[in-house]
């Protein structure tokens, strides 16, 4: 199924976009599909996503259906969730 | 908490006709004294509506002097101003606007070496520094000292505001447990935008401050101007958190 991913500041700057429209697998779990994502996409997109090993990154927010998640999470995504991936932003 | 004057009556005059807010509102507001933490782009327009709202005192700290390219956004600022401190021009500004507002100003961003005591001195705390070690220090007092927080942020064409109250919300450290790798200092933003999400900040604020209105705490509020949508996040707090998680 196709579910929506929102991108926010640096991370939509990388992605070109503030959305994007990914194939996931019924049953996915959450850190997968990051990774997927991840490989997707080039280091400027990447590196905001997993570290160097490949673990999500720390300061990566996910929110599903406006609630944030544990990476760890087993989400229960369908066709109407949106996936908001929120890094950081400051005062300037 | 003060009476207000009849000078204070006629200058918030519309807003004490605000259900809800009222002359109740008011004077807990007039009372309260807010630490703002930068004055730039945020914290500028910021800090120029707490004063319109009428608080009892402003504490703005901000070390350097004004430069050229802090003119698209940081609205306390005036053109004599430049490569002079910031934080006596935006006292200037806010003594022209609103005389009755009590300003202290710091010409130091928040350090180790100062934050224990800003926060002390304040009954809320705006944050809007561009340095996330500044932020999560910020964090880590007002959460030590039970002293909201407002966090404020932006990027380009987007912002948010997220509402921390120590004990009842998560804290930023909760949401960024280390100071981001890739997050650049200087960054694109326009000065709307930055004024938009100081503006909802400064409701939030003003909401915690009288007890009116919805309060968001521990929500992310996202704001993106180029769309014009606006989403609230319900932060999780961090069982491990270094800052918040001893907390009950």
């Amino acid at each position: 199924m196709q579910i929506t991913f929102r991108y926010t500041s640096q991370l939509a700057t990388a992605a070109g976009a503030a959305e994007e429209m990914v194939e996931v697998e019924n049953g996915s779990s959450l850190v997968d599909l990051l990774r997927d994502l991840a490989a997707k996409h080039d280091t400027d997109f990447s590196k905001f996503v997993v570290d160097k090993d490949g673990n999500v990154a720390p300061t990566l927010v996910v929110a599903v259906n406006g609630s944030q998640v544990s990476f760890e999470e087993l989400v229960s995504l369908d066709k109407d969730s949106e996936v908001m991936l929120i890094t950081p932003m400051s005062g300037g | 908490m003060s009476e207000l004057s009849e000078l204070d009556r006629a200058i918030y005059e519309w807003q004490l006709d605000v259900p809800g807010f009222g002359e109740s509102g008011q004077r807990k507001v007039r009372s309260a004294t807010a630490l703002v933490s930068r004055i730039g782009g945020l914290g500028g327009p910021l800090a120029f509506q707490l004063a319109a709202a009428g608080i009892g005192k402003l504490i703005l700290a901000h070390g350097g002097n004004l430069r050229q390219d802090d003119l698209n956004r940081q609205i306390l600022m005036r053109w004599d101003g430049l490569d002079k401190p910031r934080v006596e021009s935006a006292a200037k500004t806010l003594a022209n606007f609103n005389p009755n507002v009590e300003v202290e100003i710091v010409n130091a961003n928040v350090s180790e070496g100062n934050a224990a005591d800003l926060v002390a001195r304040a009954d809320v705390v705006f944050d809007c520094a561009p340095l996330f070690e500044e932020r999560f220090l910020m964090n880590r007092e007002c959460i030590g000292q039970g002293k909201p927080l407002i966090d404020c942020a932006m990027y380009n064409l987007e912002g948010h505001v997220f509402p921390i109250v120590a004990g009842r919300t998560p804290c930023l450290a909760c949401l960024f447990p280390e100071t981001p790798p890739h997050w650049k200092r200087r960054f694109p933003v326009i000065g709307a935008v930055s004024a938009l999400v100081a503006n909802v900040g400064v409701m939030e604020g003003l909401k915690l401050l009288a007890g009116f209105g919805e309060s968001n705490i521990g929500k992310m509020i996202h704001l993106d101007s180029s769309s014009m949508e606006m989403r609230k996040i319900k932060v999780q707090r961090r069982p491990d958190c270094s800052v918040c998680g001893p907390l009950k």
